[in-house]
């Protein structure tokens, strides 16, 4: 077991990081501190948001690029193809980087990265966070993309679930070998039952006391608000105790309030609006019962929060879902309003045998990041052992391998990547290019042998795990807690914009 | 670490990453991939478990008693390393599911809406040529326009079983809005485009009268639904006939025209419905005289344009449907469990004003394909 034996110097591209909020965005950085921990070198690349351009310092020094790329559909970057390509040579140089890791197949910036660490000779590992499908004109042309840049360039593919895996294997048309299944993970010990003297009674009969039904997601169609809208009524009217809290906003809003005003439920279902990721095992805690109505899901992360933090599940069972917990755990249903509404009932008779403390105990020892950045720095070794041939030629023949007209259009991108990377060596030789200082490593490196979570202790940062996005957004900067900028670092003179 | 720790254990021994270096394995796969996506018999729907097979030889375990049976799931660590494929790998693959088959006559007499359609933008076409080469008066035009709108008002009476409008009265009213509006406005459609060569006007209304055929709504007329869609192919239509048009020498042309144009795109797919609804041999009759009319009302202008639109005809009626049918055979629709659910939400939940809602409307929409 290569257990950080070697040092890996991992540069993580995504369009999707903080101050934005997500699964990608949680996971990337849980991933680069548990990384940090175990003792390798993590920066992270991704385009600016707002203010929050230029060099971050985030916890344990975990340093964010936020490059000057325009977002342009859902924060995705508008793709230019050769645009960053030197920025991102500057970049990889001035951290001495080993290995570059993408996230999430929409990300225009991750996948142009791939391209171009091909071109710079690095290792390239890619992590697909979303399911697609095969038929519309988006996915069509995402899949040709993906097809050649993950035949082509990327060494290693890892997706969040078995669904996810199945998916990518046939979208990107990859031998299923090639594709390793790693979970998202949950920071447990943020997400646990509230023990406290105020906290909500949890009811012996669930007839005759009140039951709190929980929904916590954005309100958009894919997150199936529209069935939820129909099974609501219904659950008040054959439950008279039952009370509904929905966390979250977006375009569906209208349509719950609607329904709402239309049966009359404005004292037992409260619409509460945004809830940001840090108060949500608060809002969690206030309810019973956990529902999830999603149309498609890769992985649902607020599942296992919501197990976690000691609450009855009920979610539709679709994509991964029915992989996330175990079956005592979840009540999966049909995705359709029926199915629905008796998965509810269902919960609900189950919410006077829930043992929270008990439940929380058991998702501990199912989900730890540093489990899965044990098995993302496998995956790492792997490919940093892999001696697949990278010369031009033998691109041009994997790009070739993913159809003509995609092979053909992406082989020219590569070839004038390799082209123009070749000039930026001419132009600034890696002698000019400064080299960034690591952040001194404060911990004794942890280990992989720790027996499959909940051993190993996380990083110290339990109180701090996501970042003071407020003050991100901001842009004001305080030294110590959370962002400093790369100005404030005291040793070397590296406080260069790049 | 169980699941890194087992990389060296019993199952672990053959699974390398395929993607270092092992092109062979590489192409087998891809190829073994397509080769099913391809070779499925189309219409043999049901799961394909033969994929699995196909795409991970050697990787399916002995099935001792004593070896741990590896689980589809997440929350369990298993013994198995994390690129592990079990022989269930896509079992729940499905090609081609819910796909109809298309047979090669059904498909012909759908085809005929679109003859229809390409006939009404022949005549509307030919019309102002005639017009311009003084074969006809805009008088006889205008009377072949009541004699067709009183046609058409006839046949939804007779075939619908109901009065365009509601009423008589608030038909003749329609009617009268609509003649009288058309009539009011033809002094300003008649100098609309008199700054414009003539040269852009003609392309202009080519690339409209295609982009009218192309947008088009066929299932309405074939009564697939009971709606009127294709908002953008009315307006392509009605737009290149004004600009037609506005090349009329007099006001009383341009009136015509337009009347005619409105009567052809606007109102002539309900009388078109009905008669498809009524019979299918009167379809088929309307279709035929329609065509008929196009080329010989073509013919006097372009002999070679008649002749090529009667070409076109016999293609889009006979060949285009034979390979619509033929192409099948390479269709391979693939779904699985990742795809998106549509569960079915009945349309009053509908949000009526707010952008989202074209999200959730093309939900019911695809579950019906």
């Amino acid at each position: 077991m290569a257990t950080a034996a070697r040092q890996h110097r991992v540069v993580m591209v995504s369009d999707f990081f903080y101050p934005n909020f997500g699964g990608v965005e949680n996971h990337i950085y849980q991933l680069s501190q548990c990384l940090i921990h175990q003792g390798h070198k993590v920066v992270v690349v991704t385009h600016a948001y707002g203010d929050c351009l230029g060099v971050r310092y985030l916890t344990n020094g975990l340093k964010v690029y936020y490059l000057p790329r325009l977002p342009f559909y859902q924060q995705s970057s508008f793709p230019s193809l050769l645009g960053w390509a030197r920025l991102l040579r500057a970049i990889c140089m001035r951290e001495r980087a080993t290995l570059l890791h993408g996230h999430q197949a929409f990300s225009t910036l991750a996948l142009e990265a791939c391209i171009h660490a091909s071109s710079l000779g690095l290792k390239v590992v890619f992590t697909d966070h979303s399911l697609f499908g095969f038929a519309d004109a988006g996915s069509i042309l995402l899949n040709k993309v993906l097809k050649a840049v993950l035949g082509a360039d990327v060494h290693g593919v890892i997706c969040v679930s078995h669904t996810s895996k199945e998916n990518t294997v046939l979208r990107a048309c990859l031998p299923p070998a090639a594709v390793a299944v790693i979970p998202n993970a949950v920071d447990t010990s943020q997400f646990t039952p509230d023990l406290s003297m105020g906290a909500l009674p949890w009811p012996r009969d669930p007839e005759a006391e009140e039951v709190v039904l929980v929904v916590l997601c954005r309100l958009v169609y894919r997150k199936g608000i529209d069935l939820l809208s129909l099974v609501l009524p219904a659950v008040c009217e054959r439950h008279p105790h039952v009370r509904v809290l929905v966390g979250g906003d977006g375009p569906k809003r209208q349509l719950l309030e609607k329904v709402i005003a239309d049966h009359g439920l404005q004292s037992r279902v409260l619409l509460e609006g945004a809830v940001p990721h840090e108060r949500a095992r608060d809002f969690m805690v206030r309810g019973h019962v956990f529902v999830n109505a999603s149309l498609t899901e890769a992985f649902c992360m607020a599942l296992v929060e919501a197990a976690a933090a000691g609450l009855v599940v009920v979610s539709t069972a679709v994509g991964g879902v029915p992989e996330v917990l175990p079956p005592d755990m979840i009540v999966l249903t049909d995705p359709s309003a029926e199915g629905l509404l008796e998965g509810i009932e269902r919960a609900i008779q189950r919410v006077p045998h829930q043992r929270p403390l008990e439940q929380h105990l058991r998702v501990r020892q199912m989900y730890d990041w540093n489990d899965v950045a044990c098995r993302t720095a496998a995956v790492y070794d792997r490919v940093a052992a892999s001696c697949r041939d990278d010369s031009v030629p033998a691109r041009l023949g994997r790009y070739l391998a993913a159809g003509r007209w995609v092979g053909a259009l992406f082989g020219v991108v590569a070839l004038m990547s390799v082209l123009l990377l070749r000039l930026a060596q001419w132009w600034q030789p890696a002698s000019a290019i400064d080299v960034a200082p690591d952040w001194p490593a404060r911990h004794s490196q942890a280990t992989c042998g720790g027996g499959g979570g909940g051993g190993t202790g996380a990083p110290n940062n339990m109180q701090e795990a996501t970042p003071d996005v407020q003050r991100m957004r901001s842009g004001k900067q305080a030294a110590g807690k959370g962002a400093v900028q790369e100005g404030w670092q005291a040793p070397g003179g590296t406080a260069k914009r790049v | 670490m169980t699941r890194l720790r087992a990389s060296h254990g019993r199952p672990a021994g053959p699974h390398r990453p395929a993607a270092d270096g092992s092109g062979g394995l590489l192409d087998d796969l891809r190829s073994g991939t397509f080769a099913l996506a391809q070779d499925a018999p189309p219409h043999q729907k049901g799961r394909v478990a033969a994929l699995a097979a196909a795409a991970a030889p050697g990787h399916s375990l002995p099935t001792e008693d004593s070896a741990p049976r590896w689980e589809k799931v997440l929350w369990k660590p298993q013994p198995f390393p994390d690129n592990y494929v079990d022989h269930t790998f896509l079992q729940h693959l499905v090609v081609n599911d819910a796909v109809p088959r298309r047979r090669y006559w059904p498909v012909v007499l759908a085809s005929t809406a679109v003859t229809q359609q390409m006939s009404c933008v022949v005549a509307a076409a030919a019309v102002p040529l005639h017009l311009q080469a003084g074969r006809t008066g805009p008088r006889q035009l205008l009377a072949a326009c009541g004699v067709l709108l009183l046609l058409g008002y006839a046949t939804c009476a007779v075939l619908g079983g109901q009065l365009l409008g509601g009423s008589l009265a608030r038909g003749v009213r329609q009617c009268v809005l609509l003649v009288g509006g058309v009539y009011g406005l033809s002094p300003l459609l008649h100098s609309l485009t008199a700054t414009v060569s003539s040269d852009s006007v003609v392309a202009l209304a080519v690339g409209l009268a295609a982009a009218h055929l192309g947008l088009c709504d066929y299932s309405f007329v074939n009564s697939v639904t009971d709606k009127m869609t294709g908002a953008l192919s009315l307006a392509a239509a009605v737009l290149a006939a004004v600009l037609v048009a506005g090349r009329m020498r007099t006001e009383l042309e341009t009136f015509a025209v337009v009347l005619l144009a409105l009567e052809l795109f606007l109102l002539s797919p309900f009388a078109r419905r009905h008669v498809r609804r009524a019979s299918v041999p009167a379809h088929l009759a309307l279709t035929a005289v329609m065509a008929a009319a196009a080329t010989a009302l073509l013919f006097p202008a372009s002999p070679a344009g008649a002749g090529a639109f009667a070409g076109s005809v016999l293609v889009v009626t006979l060949v285009c449907p034979a390979a619509l049918v033929r192409g099948h055979v390479f269709k391979a629709k693939i779904s699985g469990p990742w795809d998106e659910a549509a569960p079915h939400i009945p349309s009053e939940l509908m949000p009526r004003r707010t952008g989202a809602g074209g999200a959730a409307a093309a939900a019911p929409e695809a579950s019906r394909t």
